[in-house]
């Protein structure tokens, strides 16, 4: 069957109401436009719809509004606004008082959060200054300032050393007073701060508990920089007691000025097959330490 | 109470008098702007509502508290395009609730029940009264005939309201609006000319 090409009635009611598209619109114009039965039906539909609606109107003719549906009216709006304006002052209020309190809220937050990091800060400042955890690339200045033998240069670039062995009670010692009794040994390497190849020996004032990898400054790193010190020493390039005060002071400083760079070279954050660690020795007779000790004044370290 | 309490509720009332003038003034031009379109469109509405079959006395009751809520809904910052239509659907929404009310009231539907009144042209003479009420008679009639939905698009439409409000209000397509009411403007046309 063919489809009716002629629009429908309420097609045609639409577009003359304009309720159609633009484009439906246009389309259905134009086909009125070249048909004359269609402009005909939208003829009669057009005289309809209007006569419909003038009987519409014509319905009820009691419909227009007394002085009294108008003071009512009136009545009714003037209520309305003042209690409209009323309500409105309630809102700006409670708008006030809300963002009074919000604001006073955000206040004592923002106080009780100053606080507690004022807290953490002091607790981590006095953490540092007498149980520093294990993160820390450098020893505290106070618990170990460093302490070196009295041996020369040549002695120990002939080999001379002094002992390696740490004992437990100092170990223990140390690790107390760092505040890492408990933490595992495998976290950390208890080290000499001026290494034993550059005279230093393994008394508490020259020990700490080094970190392995919890820093980006790490005990490998600090090795690499200890073996080129003693390398420099016994090459003639660095006077010793200069490396044991490079090493003493700030061994992260000497780091970057040695090696010239900010950060680690990554070679130097792993660990290497030469083993220079100290010995740890479960409770045994305190060892003789060859030389004499003498405390490292000048480290600054804070 | 703490001072800065004292101090922001003091400012609070500072602002309020400050900004009230202006509150007021515009409440009062929202009213002005209210009243105006009573006065223009509270007939048709009348109307409209009446056809919806509602006794004169409710449909004033409906339309004043339509032009309360247009009050409100402009306050509110609404927007002011084709008042009278929204007023139109606001009604239609009253009415009904107005409607199913009464029903409950007299246990039966209203609109069956209330005549629609008639209104002679007082300036026609005794002759041509009796014929123009004879016409409104069969007009009332035949709006009276026609199926709920169809006399709601009629009379929505010669109201003012879009094709896409009517649509929406009573929950039909555009296409079935435009058909109800090319309907039902040919039956009332028709009925008037027999």
């Amino acid at each position: 069957m063919l489809k009716n090409p002629h629009p429908g009635d309420h097609l045609l009611l639409m577009a003359l109401d304009l309720q159609l598209s633009n484009r439906r619109h246009a389309r259905v114009a134009a086909h009125v436009a070249g048909c004359t039965a269609c402009q005909a039906r939208v003829e009669h539909l057009r005289s309809t719809v209007l006569e419909s609606d003038r009987l519409y109107r014509l319905v009820d003719g009691s419909n227009s509004s007394t002085p009294a549906d108008r003071m009512r009216l009136e009545r009714a709006l003037h209520q309305a606004g003042d209690a409209w304006d009323r309500s409105w002052r309630a809102r700006v209020r409670y708008r006030g008082i809300a963002t009074t309190t919000i604001n006073r809220a955000l206040t004592a937050s923002a106080a009780v959060v100053a606080l507690v990091w004022l807290a953490g800060m002091s607790l981590s400042l006095r953490r540092s200054a007498s149980e520093p955890g294990p993160r820390q690339a450098l020893p505290v200045a106070a618990l170990t300032p460093g302490a070196v033998s009295t041996l020369t240069a040549t002695e120990l670039c002939a080999g001379t050393r002094t002992s390696r062995t740490v004992t437990d009670q100092v170990r223990r010692d140390v690790l107390a007073r760092y505040g890492m009794e408990h933490t595992p040994s495998d976290r950390y390497e208890l080290d000499a701060l001026v290494t034993l190849e550059l005279g230093g020996t393994v008394e508490p004032a020259n020990l700490w508990p080094q970190p392995y990898a919890s820093t980006l400054w790490n005990a490998h790193v600090k090795d690499a920089l200890e073996r080129l010190l003693a390398q420099e020493v016994c090459e003639g390039r660095v006077q010793l007691s200069q490396a044991q005060r490079e090493i003493a002071t700030d061994w992260v400083a000497a780091y970057k000025r040695r090696f010239h760079t900010e950060t680690p070279i990554p070679d130097h954050t792993r660990s290497t097959e030469i083993d220079d660690d100290l010995e740890l020795e479960s409770p045994a007779p305190d060892r003789t330490i060859a030389g004499v000790t003498r405390p490292l004044l000048y480290h600054s370290t804070s | 109470m703490h001072p800065a309490t004292i101090s922001s509720a003091a400012d609070l009332e500072r602002q309020i008098d400050r900004e009230l003038p202006e509150t007021r003034a515009a409440t009062a031009a929202v009213q002005a702007e209210v009243l105006q379109l009573f006065d223009a469109s509270a007939p048709g509405l009348r109307r409209y509502v009446g056809a919806c079959g509602l006794p004169r006395d409710a449909a004033e009751d409906v339309v004043q508290e339509a032009f309360l809520a247009l009050f409100h809904h402009r306050l509110r910052g609404g927007s002011a395009q084709n008042l009278k239509g929204w007023l139109v659907l606001v009604c239609y929404r009253l009415a009904l609730k107005q409607r199913t009310r009464l029903a409950r009231q007299h246990a039966r539907e209203v609109h069956l029940e209330t005549p629609l009144r008639e209104a002679a042209d007082p300036a026609l003479d005794a002759e041509s009264a009796i014929l123009s009420r004879q016409r409104h008679q069969r007009v009332h009639a035949v709006l009276r005939a026609l199926p709920e939905r169809d006399r709601q698009c009629l009379s929505m439409r010669a109201e003012g309201v879009t094709y896409r409000g009517i649509a929406a209000a009573l929950g039909m397509s555009l296409g079935a609006v435009a058909k109800a009411i090319a309907r039902a403007a040919v039956r009332v046309t028709n009925a008037v000319r027999e």
